[in-house]
């Protein structure tokens, strides 16, 4: 593995086409991920992400383009390298633990067979996902979390150059979910393998990864940090999928603001001025009581039409006097009441898009 | 439903599909050839044996058999379910089993031991008696199954709707298990068309009984195969009818809601002892009487002594054509399982259909046409041990089909395709995961097999090489001169013989390990389907 500069990224996918026979699933993708970086690949279902892990672990023919892993070209024009030779890591929806075989066999089933039988790998990789211990229990015995962790621990054992996790968390309950999700991180970040997540949970993909990838209908519309794809999604669906969002028609608009039901919004720099839509999220909203704020001319006046209180914050949907209606985002309780009169002030610039086609 | 993603229309391997292929073709030899022998005839001939007074008397006789034994087997099994489903009745665990025994007993076996008992029987009443008491758990199985597992909610919502009980019976419960009883009748009505000594111990002309009089009657063979031919034909009507009402039912199955089974009746303790009546009227009928009727027998046979050397030689003689029969159907049967299991496209939901058709064959359609494609084309294997368990093999690959493909079909492809990342090759991955798994399941398979072929009597009459003797040939020779007392033993040697692999074959399939991350309820439900497949065992065909 040092034998690699670390100029080349530990996987590169160019112009990637991948169908079962019928309309293509992927239509076109290029991707490049460095070595030691976590990738997450967010999209809904039906968006083309699985088929697009399942064409870089070999489990699926590309139709047309190719998928280097390492530097090595292993789906290409006339190559094929099959899945046992790509030296990737697998931990597939539910784990897909061998039933019939331990924990310890299960992850010592990619080890060469000489290494198979020592105990020193499995203990060590055991002790990595916090399960040492328990080598000999079967996995119909494990709960759903463990299981997650075997398949891990499993799928790191013969050090693969790059590490596939596809929904891996999909399966385990709310509250579980969270925390084998930060475990894995950690432990992922520590060892630094290059990693590629494929999921539907936008909570997910911004949480984990250093840069995420959104798809949608076989096609990648963003690559970038977690942070850009939340504050600045390069079109409404991305920003629709990724969050909760105020949309806001237009009425006006130039470089620098745009004319909208909650006044004249400063716009982020750059934006198109032939938006016809403009958006904000909750958070960038502020309620004002009426009381407080006297007879002062600040915001848009509305009613509280409904409140959803959260502990930690809550989402305030406001009726303004012109009939729109918008999310606010408050920390904590928003200190309002059904049918309080509120005033609706704008933090922070937004967004422009051209139509809001759904 | 991942599952379906990862096998959505893949392209099955090139030599996988050639073995299926070649399978189907191998199995298709005697249905094709009767076809081929049939028209050789010509048209006059095929014309002269279909037109006459005997055909039409022929078919009405077996139509009406059939429609005999289906009302017969649902007057027994529609009470039979309701008791054991939805009421208080006590002993319903006991009297779950003998609801489902009668499949254990060869029907012919049991058409012996009630002629035996009452020699005056005959006819066509006395045919449609024993095949409703041989056939009616067919039907009273799935039904118990279909009312346990209605979802109590929909009769309470009925109920709230303003419907009376029986309002609610007619318009709810009966559209809903319907499916599963039309699909069990079916069954009754194919297995009816299809037997041979129940009809032939009760001189019964129904299709096969005549057609088999036809092909000993030599100078006939005409007759016999266009005769062979119609019921065929007839069998294969029923066949797709059946699989539609099969696929309807899946498709009425409710989704994976919490489903909550409906809460018993509780009957009054007149209603308590009404209901053991008549589950113990029913046991009595159909286990009862051929039971004290084979354990006298055997009494008579001890005062004038068995043959042990001829008994042993049946038992050796069923074990060894059985058993070949049953690697023959395993080796036909696993490419197309494989196939099927993982695979969706249209060729081979063909190939599997193809592979299906056998249901509709008939013992002695298979043995004539076997009979007449050894002699014609390969007369050194006519009347061998070979050519016998070959017949088997057609005769029942569907079973083996249907067992290893469920097997497979439990083992998610996600196991493969993992086993396939950690490094190890295509062949090296199925078998340290799927071939692992299923394999259980596919020998279960080939018990299945060998259990149904061992009660096999018509192909095996017209099969097997002289001097070569199992317990349904010996049987039914000594039935056949009345020696009703000699036959005993091998009477209760076929049953068993057949109630043994049975038995460890329940015992196998709750060892089977559990897929891990499956829910408990949905292990349960497939629990309820292997309790329905070991009963389903005892079919006698």
């Amino acid at each position: 593995m040092s034998a690699v500069p670390p100029a080349v990224p530990a996987l590169q996918v160019h112009d990637l086409v991948v169908g079962y026979g019928g309309p293509a699933i992927v239509r076109g993708i290029d991707l490049q991920v460095p070595r030691g970086e976590f990738l997450a690949v967010l999209g809904a279902s039906g968006s083309g992400k699985t088929t697009l892990l399942r064409a870089i672990a070999g489990y699926l023919r590309p139709t047309s383009g190719e998928v280097e892993i390492d530097g090595r070209l292993v789906a290409g024009r006339d190559t094929w390298v099959p899945p046992e030779k790509r030296h990737i890591g697998v931990v597939p929806q539910e784990g897909a633990l061998f039933p019939h075989l331990d924990v310890a066999a299960n992850i010592s089933f990619g080890l060469p067979r000489k290494e198979r039988r020592t105990t020193e790998r499995v203990a060590e990789l055991l002790e990595m996902v916090g399960m040492l211990g328990m080598e000999h229990a079967r996995p119909h015995e494990l709960s759903g979390g463990q299981q997650q962790r075997v398949a891990l621990a499993r799928a790191l054992a013969p050090e693969p150059e790059l590490l596939l996790l596809d929904e891996p968390f999909s399966s385990l309950d709310a509250a579980l979910r969270v925390e084998v999700r930060s475990e894995v991180h950690v432990l992922l970040r520590e060892i630094g393998t290059t990693t590629v997540l494929v999921t539907h949970d936008q909570e997910e993909a911004l949480s984990l990864a250093d840069r995420v990838a959104v798809m949608s209908a076989g096609r990648i519309e963003q690559v970038d940090v977690p942070w850009r794809i939340y504050e600045a999604p390069s079109t409404l669906g991305i920003a629709r999928f990724v969050g909760d969002l105020v949309e806001l028609p237009v009425a006006e608009i130039d470089a620098q603001s745009a004319r909208t039901p909650l006044g004249s919004v400063p716009l982020s720099p750059n934006s198109n001025t032939n938006a016809r839509v403009v958006v904000l999220r909750p958070e960038q909203l502020v309620l004002v009581s009426d009381r407080n704020v006297g007879s002062s001319e600040s915001g848009t006046p509305g009613t509280v039409e409904a409140v959803r209180y959260h502990g930690h914050d809550s989402l305030t949907t406001v009726r303004l006097d012109d009939g729109s209606s918008v999310a606010v985002r408050s920390a904590g309780g928003a200190g309002v009441a059904l049918g309080d009169r509120v005033r609706v002030l704008v933090t922070g610039a937004a967004r422009a898009f051209p139509d809001p086609v759904v | 439903m991942h599952l379906r993603r990862e096998t959505r229309g893949r392209r099955p391997p090139l030599l996988l599909l050639g073995a299926a292929a070649v399978a189907v073709v191998v199995t298709a030899i005697p249905l094709a050839y009767l076809i081929v022998r049939t028209f050789e005839a010509g048209g006059q001939a095929i014309f002269d044996a279909l037109w006459r007074e005997r055909t039409l008397d022929t078919t009405l006789t077996s139509i009406t058999l059939v429609i005999g034994v289906i009302i017969g087997a649902s007057i027994l099994a529609v009470p039979t379910a309701w008791l054991l489903a939805r009421t208080n009745v006590p002993g319903r665990s006991f009297f779950m089993v003998t609801a489902a025994l009668p499949l254990a007993v060869p029907s012919y076996v049991m058409a012996y031991a009630w002629i035996a008992e009452f020699p005056w029987m005959s006819g066509l009443w006395a045919a449609v008696l024993v095949m409703s008491l041989a056939t009616y758990p067919y039907v009273a199985i799935p039904l118990t199954a279909a009312l346990r597992t209605i979802d109590a909610g929909q009769e309470e919502a009925a109920r709230s709707l303003g419907l009376g009980p029986l309002a609610t019976a007619r318009r709810v419960t009966l559209p809903l298990t319907w499916p599963a009883a039309a699909a069990g009748l079916l069954l009754t009505a194919l297995y009816t068309l299809s037997e041979f000594g129940t009809v032939a111990i009760f001189r019964v002309d129904a299709f096969t009984r005549v057609i088999y009089t036809a092909y000993r009657a030599s100078f006939d063979r005409t007759t016999a195969a266009v005769l062979a031919l119609l019921l065929v034909f007839l069998a294969l009507l029923l066949v797709i009818v059946e699989a539609r009402t099969r696929g309807r039912a899946n498709r009425w199955r409710i989704g994976s809601g919490v489903s909550r089974p409906a809460p018993r009746l509780q009957l009054s303790t007149r209603g308590r002892l009404l209901g053991v009546t008549w589950l113990a009227g029913v046991g009595v009928l159909a286990l009862g009487v051929p039971g004290f009727s084979l354990l006298m027998r055997l009494f008579e046979s001890r005062r004038t002594g068995v043959d042990v050397t001829e008994l042993t030689g049946a038992i050796a003689g069923s074990i060894t054509s059985a058993g070949l029969g049953a690697a023959i159907a395993i080796v036909l049967a696993l490419p197309i399982a494989v196939l099927a299991a993982r695979y969706t496209t249209t060729l081979v939901r063909g190939i599997e259909g193809a592979a299906f058709l056998g249901h509709a064959l008939p013992g002695v359609v298979v043995g004539l046409s076997l009979v007449f494609f050894t002699l014609a084309v390969l007369p050194a294997v006519y009347q061998t041990v070979a050519t016998l368990a070959f017949a088997y093999a057609v005769l029942f690959l569907p079973k083996a089909i249907g067992a290893s493909r469920s097997a497979i079909d439990a083992v998610p492809p996600s196991l493969e395709s993992t086993a396939r990342s950690l490094g190890r090759g295509p062949i090296a991955s199925w078998l340290a995961t799927t071939g692992r798994l299923s394999w259980p399941g596919v020998a279960a398979g080939a018990l299945l097999v060998l259990l149904t072929a061992m009660k096999e009597l018509p192909a095996t009459l017209m099969l097997r090489p002289t001097g070569f003797n199992t317990l349904a040939t010996e049987l039914w020779s000594r039935t056949e001169i009345e020696a009703f007392g000699a036959a005993a033993p091998y009477a209760l040697a076929l049953i068993a013989l057949a109630a043994v692999p049975a038995w460890l074959m329940g015992r196998w399939l709750a060892r089977e390990p559990r897929v891990p991350g499956q829910d408990p309820k949905e292990a349960a439900e497939q629990d309820v389907l292997r309790t329905d497949q070991v009963a389903y065992v005892g079919g006698n065909r």
